[in-house]
């Protein structure tokens, strides 16, 4: 009786994880999908680590490992999945990731001026929407996160392994240069007009 | 909201997968659990099969050890005691397993007739051979010698009974065997004989002498029931070709196993063999019909028993198994050399008048000298008739009578004459290395073409 039991609470854990981790599949594989889509502006590739992203995390279940929270789980292999195609890529905004490193995120004077919701109330939606192809990666992360996947500056800060300041310094200067660049294209168009 | 947080809501709504998508998706991640599933479930899978076969544990636990001991015991039945039992000779406790078990598998594990006459033939062979063993050794004891003698015997006339029954359904195919069977008879003859006349071996005891005859009388059936079918030209040659291919096998095979006399022996009854299927095959396509491929056939068969039977080879002669085929060259100059020795012994006999010989040899020599005249006109005959064989017959007797002149004189000569050096020379040119080589190479070139 006592390994008939036993038994059967080891396959009641066992169809906990698969369940518990199928659960967080279908939860979460949208959300995963749109995100990466907005990081890599590539459709395929998206589903391809969204793909990653689970197997990564089935992997580490596989391991005998217990994932207590899937969404920051599944964001942060995501992220580093994207970190790594951006890598393979060696396109220009991975450039940007490293020109960012010499920047001093822990000067928090910039959020002294306006904050975030009045600048961001400043911004030309539409055109700054498309301006996010532009951005440095490391700031177009930090403002998917916040506005597309709605995660607190908390969780974002968790997931990027940074700390909560230079979340929100990063979304600030990312919307400022979101202003600063719609603002300068807005004014070559203007200066067109002009000539 | 913010317009830039309205408008980007609205092109994230629009990032959507597709059902299609989200079903492959699904689908491709599922599949990679299932490949990879956790090892905790594995465990509890293995666990659960634990747990299951828990009630049957002793049993199991038995079992492990009932199998290994029933094939080890398999194994012992059926491949170590097969094996040791296949050494065993008359009187070994192995020896009914070697007779009654492997061999009677072994046969029934032939399915052509053919096969089963040659293996009662080869179970006759084995069993002259065991006795021949324990006799060398000492060992042989009168019973032993009545049971092989009777076992023989029933293989003997089980062979033959195969043949018989092979008759009625392949006339042709029974004929071959016959030629098989009569030749691994003759062979077994000629080493019982050989036995007898052996000195200081005791061989010659009543129950050998009822061996020899048994292998005799088993050649006098098969003699006597010879079906009248001649096998067909076709039949015959391929499988003189099967049976000198292996002869040509065994004898590439024989270094370090047979000396390098028996060798150039060897080669030369190959040779032999070569030209008489060749003789044999011109005198087919010209409408002659002799039984020199038979022959051909039996001489094969007879010299593959002295290739692969050293008990054989320790016992009889090649020439007296196979005798060497001599060509006409060879013939002309056999008969050539030995009507020169009997000329000379005449010469010599001549030149002898006028010294004292005793009389009564002298009468004998004369009677000799006589006997070879005689002998020499029956040569000329011969030679007029291009009779080649009757001429070597002739001129081989002339050697022999010349041989028991030059004896008969010994005593009163200091001076011997050469008469038997050079008729030994004479009478073996053809064996020499050099010719042995050239011919077998020219049976060689034949075979291939």
């Amino acid at each position: 009786m006592a390994s008939n039991r036993g038994n059967n609470v080891g396959k009641a854990v066992a169809l906990d994880q698969e369940e518990r981790f199928l659960q967080a599949f279908r939860e979460f594989n949208e959300a995963l999908f749109r995100h990466a889509t907005f990081r890599l502006s590539d459709r395929e590739k998206a589903i391809d680590v969204v793909h990653d992203t689970f197997t990564k995390a089935w992997t580490y279940v596989r391991d005998g490992h217990s994932i207590d929270s899937y969404k920051p789980f599944l964001y942060k292999v995501l992220n580093n999945l994207i970190i790594d195609e951006y890598r393979k890529r060696r396109e220009s905004s991975l450039d940007a990731i490293f020109e960012v490193e010499g920047v001093d995120e822990s000067n928090f004077s910039e959020l002294i001026g306006d904050d975030v919701d009045t600048l961001i109330n400043t911004l030309d939606g539409k055109k700054a929407v498309e301006a996010l192809t532009e951005l440095p990666d490391v700031y177009r992360e930090v403002i998917i996160m916040r506005y597309v996947d709605e995660l607190k500056p908390r969780e974002i800060a968790d997931l990027i392994e940074e700390s909560e300041n230079v979340v929100s310094v990063r979304i600030h200067r990312g919307i400022a240069m979101l202003k600063a660049y719609t603002e300068a294209e807005e004014a070559k168009i203007i200066n067109k007009k002009n000539e | 909201m913010s317009e830039f947080e309205k408008q980007l809501n609205k092109v994230a709504k629009g990032i959507k997968l597709s059902v299609a998508e989200k079903r492959e998706l699904e689908a491709r991640v599922v599949s990679f659990m299932e490949y990879h599933p956790r090892r905790e479930a594995v465990a509890v899978k293995k666990a659960e099969a634990y747990l299951a076969s828990q009630s049957y544990s002793i049993i199991s636990f038995n079992n492990r050890y009932l199998q290994a001991a029933l094939g080890a015991l398999a194994v012992f039945i059926f491949i170590i005691v097969p094996a040791a039992a296949e050494r065993a000779v008359p009187g070994d406790v192995l020896y009914p397993i070697k007779v009654r078990v492997n061999e009677e598998v072994r046969g029934g594990l032939t399915f052509s007739p053919t096969q089963k006459i040659e293996w009662e033939t080869e179970r006759l062979e084995r069993r002259i051979s065991e006795v021949r063993l324990l006799e060398s050794k000492g060992e042989l004891t009168e019973e032993t010698e009545a049971e092989v003698v009777k076992a023989v015997q029933a293989h003997a006339e089980a062979a033959q009974d195969g043949i018989n029954k092979l008759r009625v359904t392949d006339a042709e195919e029974a004929s071959l065997a016959e030629v098989a069977f009569e030749s691994a008879l003759d062979v077994q003859s000629f080493v019982l004989e050989s036995d007898k006349k052996e000195d200081g071996r005791d061989f010659g005891t009543e129950s050998e002498d009822d061996l020899a005859d048994v292998v005799r009388s088993a050649r006098a059936t098969a003699a006597a029931t010879k079906g009248d079918v001649f096998p067909s030209h076709e039949k015959v040659v391929a499988r003189l070709e099967t049976e000198t291919t292996r002869a040509y096998e065994l004898f590439g095979s024989l270094d370090g196993a047979a000396t390098e006399k028996e060798k150039d022996e060897i080669g030369r009854r190959l040779s032999d063999i070569g030209r008489k299927i060749k003789n044999g095959v011109a005198e087919y396509e010209s409408g002659i019909k002799t039984d020199r491929l038979i022959n051909a056939l039996s001489d094969t068969r007879k010299l593959i028993s002295f290739m692969t039977d050293i008990d054989v080879r320790n016992s009889v002669s090649l020439q007296t198994l196979v005798p060497i085929d001599y060509t006409d060259e060879e013939k002309l100059e056999l008969v050539a050399s030995n009507k020169a020795a009997a000329d000379k012994i005449i010469e010599r006999v001549n030149s002898l008048e006028e010294e004292v010989v005793d009389e009564a040899i002298m009468e004998k020599v004369e009677v000799g000298i006589e006997a070879l005249q005689a002998l020499n006109e029956r040569l000329t005959e011969a030679t007029e008739q291009e009779d080649l064989d009757t001429q070597v017959a002739i001129s081989q007797e002339m050697k022999m009578v010349a041989i028991d002149i030059e004896k008969l004189l010994q005593p009163f000569e200091t001076e011997v004459s050469a008469v038997d050096t050079e008729t030994e020379s004479a009478s073996t040119t053809a064996t020499t290395t050099e010719e042995v080589s050239t011919t077998t190479e020219e049976v060689d070139t034949t075979t291939e073409a």
